[in-house]
């Protein structure tokens, strides 16, 4: 069921439009990423639903009621802001009970509630403590138990792990969705890292320039990504243009600077029109070049989906090598290799001759 | 370390220059004699003669009640015009507003006086209020001189504070004022403190508006130390300046004091890392 209905949202400033008439449902109990890089429109579209922002056009409908014209004290949205701004006059406890003080909520439940709440958050022995005694991820727990205290219909963070040193942010991120989990409120979480949206949604929303590139559960964005923009954003280094040969059933296409390709499934467009395809460094394999390779031109058909190359550059990357390759036919790939088997894949020397080679499946197809 | 001798002597100098008269004065204050160019031992006698002069008691008060007042007026307003500039946004002529503001800290007090002398003089014509001139029309005059240093002082700090804090109690429920009230007065309480206090002293200090805007009867106590004066100086003006120097220091050493204790758990901006 839809808890969130976000209708032709615009907003603009000045002449400049931050967002261009959005279209969005979210369902109820979501974990719901607004992914986006600066400028994307993420923060603006966050500010709005908040109703920080008065958009110029277009409707935000939560829960059935019209909430678009309804001052952010009115609305039941709260948010956990990107600094924290907890009171720092007052201690865990009176931040977290703040709402609750608002609205009017009796005394004893009051205790009884924010009691209940820094537990949810494992804070219960800094109620007494003043925001500024706490570390940096104590204090995101106390923006996030202080935001869920009047039960909102709808909880906004705006990129909530983005001030925590990283092994804070991997213990944060499992805290945000198990209490995400036991609460079973609505989350709309900002951020412009891919992973963290990767690890964290149950549905992704990319923005690009105030648009929604592509709405979809991780594996939908980062597998079959819709667009040139998509792939890149989510992380795709070899993103090659090419002339389709035949659109189905599985596409077969003229990479240019490789030399032919099978796809799996059919293509997006006709025979004889040009498109881009993403070949994800992960999905390519590495070995060494035989003698067939070396001795057949570039372009012509030597195996499925093998192309053979020079390393140009190998860098260590902990978990995984990554390769620079140049291919005969021009074209440069990033290859990265898992270091599962030791470091017997290992480095490779610059000039060393390789094939390249992909399945099928690993050609993603990007419309126009 | 050591530091050179030129710093040192540049340091003494200074300081000297600062504060040479001042201790001057506090010394004069305690000598017996009545020619202050003659040392002659150590008496509370003009410290006496200050405590049974009823003019310049009566004169000390009102002073002190004028620069109460005028600087709780200046302080109210001051904070609304201030929380306002900063909190308004961008509009067209924000320019101006904010120049219009500070204009007035540099308008010479000669003219800040008579101006507002003609205004009280028209209102009494018009409306019949403020009737005559004295310790009204000086307090309002105060008003209207410190409420531009007051803005100032909170303009910064709000704008040093940014809004996410009234953001985030708006989001949790608070309406507009309720924000203001439960959140963005707590915090600016050291700046409305020390806004108060320059008010304060600004007040006790004038001469040339209150002379402009005073009325038989409310004499302030600049006003009556400045017509001693021309009857010549006399001791006892030494023992009263004392006498001001030591209140003054322990007010700005109190405010000082709790600037210290306050600023260090109330600036949000310092909450970080």
């Amino acid at each position: 069921m839809a808890d969130l209905e976000i209708a032709g949202l615009t907003v603009r400033y000045g002449p400049a439009v931050a967002l261009d008439r959005l279209d969005l449902s979210i369902n109820s109990g979501e974990m719901f990423v607004l992914l986006g890089g600066s400028g994307s429109g993420k923060t603006t579209l966050l500010r709005a639903l908040g109703g920080f922002i008065q958009p110029a056009a277009g409707r935000i409908v939560l829960a059935g009621q019209d909430i678009t014209a309804l001052p952010p004290h009115r609305r039941p949205v709260n948010t956990t802001f990107q600094s924290y701004a907890l009171f720092p006059h007052m201690n865990v406890e009176d931040n977290v009970g703040f709402g609750l003080r608002r609205q009017g909520v009796p005394r004893a439940e009051i205790a009884r509630r924010v009691s209940a709440l820094l537990d949810l958050v494992r804070l219960g022995e800094f109620a007494g403590r003043r925001p500024d005694a706490l570390s940096g991820g104590q204090r995101q727990r106390v923006a996030l138990a202080r935001a869920l205290a009047p039960r909102p219909r709808l909880l906004l963070l705006d990129e909530p792990l983005s001030a925590l040193d990283r092994s804070l942010r991997e213990q944060t991120r499992q805290e945000l969705l198990r209490v995400q989990r036991e609460t079973g409120t609505t989350f709309v979480l900002v951020t412009h890292d891919q992973d963290e949206a990767l690890a964290v949604a149950s549905r992704i929303g990319l923005l690009h320039e105030g648009r929604l590139a592509q709405v979809g559960t991780p594996a939908e964005i980062y597998e079959r990504p819709s667009s040139r923009f998509v792939a890149a954003f989510m992380g795709a280094a070899n993103i090659l243009p090419g002339t389709v040969r035949t659109a189905a059933p599985d596409a077969v296409l003229d990479l240019h600077g490789i030399g032919p390709a099978q796809a799996a499934g059919p293509a997006p467009a006709a025979a004889g029109s040009t498109l881009h395809v993403a070949l994800r460094p992960e999905r390519l394999r590495l070995a060494p070049a035989t003698a067939q390779h070396l001795s057949t031109p570039p372009g012509t058909a030597q195996g499925v989906n093998t192309a053979p190359g020079t390393v140009t550059d190998s860098a260590y990357r902990g978990g995984t090598i990554d390769h620079q390759v140049r291919l005969h036919g021009g074209a440069i790939l990033l290859v990265s290799q898992p270091l599962a088997d030791g470091v017997s894949a290992g480095l490779l020397a610059p000039g060393s001759a390789v094939a390249v080679s992909w399945p099928p499946e690993a050609c993603v197809l990007l419309p126009e | 370390m050591k530091r050179s001798w030129f710093l040192n002597t540049c340091l003494l100098f200074g300081y000297a220059f600062l504060y040479v008269p001042v201790l001057l004065l506090v010394a004069t204050s305690f000598n017996p004699n009545r020619l202050t160019t003659v040392l002659s031992g150590f008496s509370l006698r003009w410290y006496a003669a200050l405590w049974a002069d009823d003019k310049l008691i009566e004169a000390a008060l009102l002073s002190l009640r004028i620069a109460a007042l005028s600087a709780t007026g200046a302080t109210a307003l001051g904070t609304l015009a201030g929380y306002a500039l900063a909190r308004f946004g961008r509009f067209r002529g924000r320019g101006a507003f904010a120049a219009l503001l500070s204009a007035r800290l540099v308008l010479p007090d000669v003219l800040v006086g008579l101006s507002l002398l003609l205004l009280f003089v028209q209102m009494e014509q018009a409306v019949g209020w403020p009737a005559g001139r004295g310790a009204l029309t000086i307090t309002l005059a105060h008003v209207s001189v410190s409420l531009s240093y007051v803005a100032v002082v909170i303009e910064a700090r709000l704008a040093d504070a940014g809004s996410e804090l009234e953001d985030a109690a708006m989001d949790l429920g608070a309406s507009p004022w309720a924000a203001f009230a439960l959140v963005t007065l707590p915090l600016l309480g050291p700046a409305l403190l020390s806004g108060w206090l320059l008010a304060f002293t600004l007040s006790l200090d004038d001469l040339v508006v209150a002379t402009f805007v005073s009325g038989p009867g409310a004499s302030t106590l600049p006003m009556v130390v400045f017509s001693a004066l021309r009857l010549g100086v006399t001791p006892e003006l030494n023992a009263l300046a004392t006498v001001i120097l030591a209140v003054v220091s322990a007010a700005l050493g109190g405010a000082w004091l709790l600037q210290q204790k306050a600023g260090r758990a109330v600036v949000p901006g310092r909450a970080g890392a």
